[in-house]
């Protein structure tokens, strides 16, 4: 009794320190841009155009890429959970096979497409590849082959058209799921700093990720941009914190 | 509540994001007199080895915290400067002629004239105009 008694004090002393490392450099980062009260905030959102512009970047890019995500994996994991085909197992393996690559290893091709189907230095670089991103598939995938079968026959009756059930009767069911990966896709977009030096030119169009580590201000000033740049998926986590809690933990996602 | 809060909270930072990005130029063409005539009187700190003027370009930020860059040029890239303050290589925007006009690029392509300098105990009196 005694002895789990001690490990659950330990556990919960180890736990507390690891939340206190992980939550130190962001409270160090706003209370630092907080050093000259809201100046710098001032300075960033009026003196400082180009973090403005680039802070909109990521919106767009990001947004984007993540509904972009959700419109393209849903139906392709629809197909691959429900719907038989010949090398369905091998095309799915191959998704799997895409998912664990890293960035580097695809780095070079998909720098050659991007520029063949000539939208290299444009938003659209970093979008298309996004919207395409074999994870969302994969995930959605899983999460849909325990949808049971009855419902999509119930819902055949009603109607003829695969969207209607995709859109009436499927996505409602696994909503946790699908806001997950939408915030899941959002964060990855959002936070990519490899791609946008790759897949970009001018530095007129870098995302605020890529921006940052270039600020040429004081400290307090950086620190502002760096706060401003948390915020949009601090709130986002916390506008979808139910679904995404229980997307993570009913379908495993993470 | 708490979604609620979030949602509001959401569209206000994106919708105060794109109203200053739409509306910062006028905002800062009306806030600018007052800054510069500040920036006239600002002191900033540089070390002996910074202070080769004119071989160098004040690189002002309209920052009301009076941090100034005083970039050495690099010969070898001239597109870069060494920039004193923070002992760093920055990319900053310099014409070839800075050499001999001393001027700043800020970020929103404003030019900032350097039309004088003088030694003060610890660092430089800077005096501009736009």
């Amino acid at each position: 009794m005694v002895k789990r008694r001690i490990v659950s004090v330990g556990a919960t002393v180890f736990l507390c320190a690891a939340a206190c490392g992980i939550l130190l450099p962001v409270v160090l980062t706003v209370v630092q841009s907080l050093r000259d009260g809201w100046q710098p905030y001032v300075q960033v959102a009026i003196w400082k155009p180009a973090l403005l512009r680039a802070l909109l970047h990521s919106l767009t890019v990001a947004a984007v890429s993540a509904i972009g995500a959700l419109v393209i994996s849903i139906p392709a994991a629809f197909v691959f959970a429900k719907i038989p085909f010949r090398w369905k197992n091998a095309i799915f393996f191959l998704y799997i096979v895409l998912m664990m690559m890293p960035f580097q290893v695809t780095m070079l091709p998909q720098y050659l497409t991007i520029r063949r189907l000539g939208i290299y230095d444009t938003l659209g670089a970093l979008i298309l590849p996004n919207m395409f991103s074999p994870l969302p598939v994969f995930f959605l995938a899983q999460t849909l082959r325990s949808f049971p079968d009855e419902l999509l026959e119930a819902a055949s009756l009603e109607t003829s058209s695969l969207l209607c059930v995709l859109g009436r009767i499927v996505v409602p069911s696994i909503r946790p799921g699908v806001v997950c990966i939408g915030v899941l896709s959002f964060a990855e977009a959002w936070n990519a700093v490899q791609e946008p030096l790759i897949l970009l030119e001018s530095q007129e169009k870098y995302p605020l990720s890529v921006l940052l580590s270039r600020i040429s201000a004081s400290d307090a000033v950086a620190m502002a941009a760096v706060v401003l740049f948390l915020v949009p998926p601090f709130l986002l986590f916390s506008l979808f914190e139910t679904e995404i809690t229980e997307g993570i933990r009913e379908y495993r996602l993470v | 509540m708490k979604r609620w809060i979030a949602a509001v909270l959401l569209t206000v930072y994106w919708l105060g994001a794109a109203f200053l990005y739409k509306c910062g130029p006028q905002l800062r063409d009306a806030l600018s007199p007052s800054v510069i005539c500040a920036y006239a009187e600002a002191v900033i700190v540089i070390d002996q080895m910074a202070y080769q003027v004119p071989r160098q370009a004040v690189i002002l930020e309209p920052d009301g915290s009076c941090v100034f860059y005083v970039a050495e040029l690099d010969d070898a890239y001239p597109e870069r400067a060494f920039c004193a303050v923070q002992r760093q290589c920055v990319p900053i925007a310099i014409s070839p002629s800075v050499v001999y006009v001393p001027y700043a690029v800020l970020d929103d392509g404003a030019k900032v004239i350097v039309v004088g300098a003088e030694n003060v105990q610890d660092g430089c009196r800077v005096v501009i105009q736009e």
